[in-house]
């Protein structure tokens, strides 16, 4: 197999002294700004574009790919010790993993989103290394009427994170949705709740939604309650590592998040946050100990964050193939080529496969690396819920604002990040779920824009949804998905 | 790898030799430049910054610099801040560009691109018209056949609306005597999702800067059918709207500013660093790298340019009903 | 106390339907319409919600939580609602550092340290390293100058 001796050649360059250097800084800044609320490896990795002037070009994305890599590795850390994910692919971690850390499970919610994070982001690199032609060629195939069937898809499992009230979940699952409309509108460029501020046109940073709802939301709350000041921080009790019941429960949710992650990482519009939403929902539809889904049942971390992982993997796919960027930080990434005057596209993997190849070659080694640090780390990781609470809390504040702050220079944003602590706070006041919120942010925007598109594009014909093929069977999957469940309910 | 590196230290050997002559220059024309960017880092005007950067410092043009980004909203969250904190400072620059100009229009903001001191144009790229490889389109005639019959029927994908994109259908719609606003134009967030959309069949057509298409029409999955610009983009065998019989022409350019209420001779200060800097071996060496196309104006000139893109995109921005 | 967060909703509604008013859409579906679907969707919710608490079954952590809160509650946000105001606030005329440490110490104190020079230290110590490591290892901007003056 030609791929075959290209990747050992891949290898032999990735594993040299230096380049390995490059990969294991690059792993160890990534999991450190997915550890850190309100940046992520878009931000990171544009800030270091400069470098490109003066490093070589193998090194950079060595770099680079360990900074992606690590901050997918790092972001499910503060979500199941803190409640506070740094990122918004890992909101649905923080669910169950949460959950778990309350229960003194700490240890294996670690664990097992580290391993699983070790095998989707292996599978997703053999994929990208063997298929991705095949699979970019797949993805094309989704166009906006697809986009927007995939997205009411996502709503309808949106539902299995509405917490036990159903209209409290639905009331913040619509603002969400609302304040997905914040901003100017993509396809007519009119303002819509923008209210003159310039700073509200580009719509709500999803970063500082997030991380102000979770991080000051959940510090607010626990201030409140003061539980906490008396030393109450979650205790850890058992093991730091997964037992064989922890195996056998967590091995299917990696291997089914993989498969999310992948495919969805690979499309155009497809994202990290969908597939782990998928997942979750998938893993609590399965399981077998349904009642343990909302009081930290591993499977719903398993699963969400394998999924994550081989999105990341995913989005590399058309990056490589096609210079197509279909993230953040793809497209930083892009640059970063350009820069170099390499352009990613059909052409790359001749007119570069030196690079290409050790950048694969390091995606492997990358996996490795994160692995063999993570894993360590859940025990020092773990020993952060020691920290007293004023100073734990103060961090929390202190971080989230400055990382806020930092990647804008901007008050305005940090008057939002607070105010939205405020809602998350209100909202954990009377028991409203905060995770509908953010998911219906992200997909609110998705699915409005793919429908307007879809209908541009159909000259205003609505049953493009249903008879295009696959954006059909995607409607069928969902109205399965709203009516199956019922139905068997009303048997019993 | 090795080869890799070969190639990178004989680049940089190249920079380093051909810009021998200028640190011959005693003391550089600015102590310090501060550079403000009204976008994210990892963008095209944060690129051009960058790039700005990296020339001055290799030929000591300029001791020291110092950035700030201030992203959002094409430019519109940025502009504001720079004209109101910079007044009058005579070592402050920034990057800007076309999008800035409908930007500034669509958002009825009373701050625009008329509030700072044009310095100089530095790149300038001419946008691309194609269709997939696969399109019954075959040529611009017959584009503009489809187009004539009924804009409604055929989508074409670009950025954001009224960007530069949506503008020159906007102005190609009109030179047809069709309202701009028949336009079934399909907006999408940055340039992957609307290649994508493009190579994918979705859509009839596609319009954008050259060089967001470039990889997929070397390839073979897009079809250009016409640029944009004045003239043909060097070494590209695709000619012009206006070789083809239609009087539009559109360029994404970006520049460089200085700040409100500089004096002449500060103006003219900057003026002349720029100027040096463009002659450089190392912001030519830039240029070829990533094919920007060199379209340096400065003086009475660029102002003049200026007006008319102002004026001309006014125009298209009330007919698109975005004005 | 329900009552109250309801009426903050509706209120809410209200807002989001008044603002839509705007632009004209040229295509099926134009940019006013998805947001007056949902506002008109939250309406709906709202009320379902008013019913629901006319009925008195809202069971929520507002009446019985499964931890009420031990005494002090409105101190301790009274310290952390302060320090959301003053840090920015400091943040923005002083730069940084000043913002760091009041956003720190608020914090701290509403999470029940007492000893002020702790607090003080801790929070110096704290905003030290996170500008260090965010402004000189991550080289993101938090301001090139750590304490700023405003003239």
């Amino acid at each position: 197999m030609d791929a075959l001796s290209h990747l050992m050649h891949g290898f032999s360059n990735a594993l040299q002294p230096a380049v390995l250097m490059y990969g294991f800084l690059g792993c160890l800044v990534g999991t450190l700004v997915g550890v850190l609320p309100g940046i992520g490896p878009a931000l990171t990795i544009a800030l270091l574009l400069p470098l490109t002037f003066k490093a070589p070009a193998t090194a950079m994305f060595v770099l680079f790919a360990g900074i992606y890599y690590g901050a997918m590795y790092g972001g499910s850390t503060t979500s199941i010790l803190l409640n506070t994910p740094g990122e918004s692919a890992s909101v649905v971690t923080a669910l169950e993993g949460n959950r778990m850390a309350r229960r003194g499970m700490a240890g294996p919610a670690l664990a097992t989103a580290a391993i699983g994070s070790f095998i989707a982001g292996t599978i997703g690199t053999i994929a990208l290394t063997f298929f991705s032609p095949m699979i970019v060629e797949s993805a094309l195939l989704f166009g906006p009427a697809e986009y927007f069937s995939l997205m009411l898809l996502a709503l309808v499992a949106v539902t299995s994170v509405l917490g036990n009230s159903l209209l409290r979940g639905l009331v913040s699952l619509n603002l969400g949705l609302l304040f997905g409309m914040v901003g100017v509108d993509l396809q007519t460029g009119q303002h819509r709740f923008a209210f003159g501020q310039a700073e509200l046109l580009d719509g709500l940073e999803v970063t500082i939604v997030a991380v102000g709802l979770f991080a000051v939301g959940e510090a607010m709350f626990m201030a409140w309650k003061g539980h906490a000041a008396e030393g109450k921080v979650e205790k850890i009790s058992g093991s730091l590592w997964l037992d064989r019941e922890g195996w056998r429960r967590s091995w299917k949710p990696w291997l089914r998040g993989t498969f999310f992650g992948f495919p969805i990482g690979a499309m155009p519009a497809g994202g990290a946050e969908l597939p782990t939403l998928l997942s979750y929902y998938t893993e609590k539809k399965l399981s077998r100990h349904p009642e343990e889904f909302g009081n930290g049942a591993i499977e719903g971390v398993a699963g969400p964050e394998a999924a994550n992982n081989a999105a990341a993997a995913g989005v590399l796919m058309p990056l490589l193939t096609l210079g197509i960027p279909t993230s953040a930080t793809a497209a930083i990434l892009l640059s970063a080529f350009t820069s170099y005057g390499i352009a990613p596209g059909p052409l790359l993997f001749e007119q570069q496969a030196d690079l290409v190849w050790t950048l694969i070659a390091s995606l492997y080694v990358g996996n490795v690396i994160l692995l063999v640090l993570n894993l360590p780390l859940v025990g020092l990781w773990v020993q952060l819920l020691r920290i007293p609470a004023p100073w734990l809390y103060g961090g929390i504040i202190l971080i989230s604002t400055a990382g806020v702050y930092g990647a804008s220079s901007s008050i305005f944003d940090v008057g939002m990040l607070y105010a939205f602590g405020l809602l998350g706070f209100v909202m954990r006041r009377f028991d409203a779920p905060v995770a509908p919120m953010v998911m219906g942010l992200i997909l609110g925007p998705m699915a409005e824009q793919s429908m307007r598109q879809a209908l541009t594009i159909s000259a205003g014909d609505f049953t493009t949804f249903a008879t295009r093929p696959i954006s059909g069977t995607i409607l069928a999957i969902a109205a399965l998905m709203l009516i199956v469940p019922r139905v068997m309910r009303a048997r019993k | 790898m090795k080869t890799t590196r070969r190639e990178f230290l004989l680049t940089a050997g190249a920079l380093g030799a051909a810009t021998l002559p200028w640190p011959a220059l005693a003391a550089p024309l600015f102590e310090s430049i501060f550079m403000f960017v009204p976008a994210a880092p990892g963008g095209g005007w944060d690129g051009t910054a960058r790039a700005i950067e990296q020339a001055c410092k290799t030929a000591d043009l300029v001791g020291a610099f110092q950035f700030e980004n201030v992203g959002g909203s094409g430019g519109m969250v940025g502009l504001p801040r720079f004209v109101n904190q910079r007044k009058a400072q005579a070592n402050a620059i920034m990057v800007a560009g076309s999008v800035m100009i409908g930007a500034a229009i669509s958002a009825k903001s009373p701050i625009g691109i008329q509030n700072v001191v044009p310095i100089a144009k530095l790149t300038e790229e001419s946008g691309v018209i194609v269709v997939p490889n696969n399109s019954p389109i075959k040529s611009f005639a017959e584009l503009v056949a489809a187009f004539k019959a009924d804009p409604r029927k055929v989508p074409v994908a670009g950025g954001s609306a009224g960007g530069t994109d949506h503008i020159l259908l906007g102005l190609m719609l009109k030179a047809l005597g069709r309202n701009p606003k028949e336009g079934a134009y399909v907006a999408f967030a940055g340039g992957g999702p609307a290649n994508a959309a493009i190579i994918g069949g979705q859509v009839a057509a596609g319009i954008s800067g050259y060089s967001e298409f470039e990889e997929q029409i070397k390839g073979g999955r897009m079809r250009p059918l016409a640029v944009s610009g004045e003239a043909r983009i060097p070494g590209v065998n695709v000619p012009t709207l206006r070789e083809q019989g239609m009087n539009v022409v559109s360029a994404n350019w970006r520049g460089v500013f200085g700040a409100p209420g500089i004096q002449a001779p500060q103006r003219a200060a900057l003026e002349h660093l720029v100027s040096a800097m463009k002659d450089t071996a190392g912001w030519k060496q830039i240029l070829t790298t990533r094919r920007w196309a060199d379209s340096y104006q400065a003086g009475s000139a660029f102002e003049k340019y200026l007006a008319q893109d102002v004026a001309d995109t006014v125009g298209v921005m009330k007919d698109l009903g975005l004005a | 106390m329900a009552a109250l967060g309801l009426a903050a909703l509706a209120g809410l509604t209200l807002w989001g339907a008044w603002s839509i008013p705007q632009g004209p859409g040229f295509s099926a579906v134009g940019p006013r319409d998805f947001p007056l679907v949902l506002s008109g969707t939250l309406a709906l919710l709202a009320l379902a919600a008013v019913v629901q608490a006319l009925r008195g079954k809202i069971p929520d952590e507002a009446h019985n939580p499964e931890e009420p809160p031990l005494p002090g509650a409105r101190a301790r946000m009274g310290w952390m609602l302060a320090g959301m105001l003053f840090a920015p606030l400091g943040l923005h005329l002083f730069g940084f550092f000043a913002g760091g440490v009041i956003g720190f110490a608020t914090v701290a104190r509403s999470f029940g340290a007492k000893s002020w020079p702790a607090i003080t230290g801790w929070a110096i110590a704290a905003t030290l390293v996170v500008w260090l490591l965010f402004d000189k290892v991550l080289t993101l901007k938090l301001g090139n100058e750590l304490l700023r003056l405003p003239f």
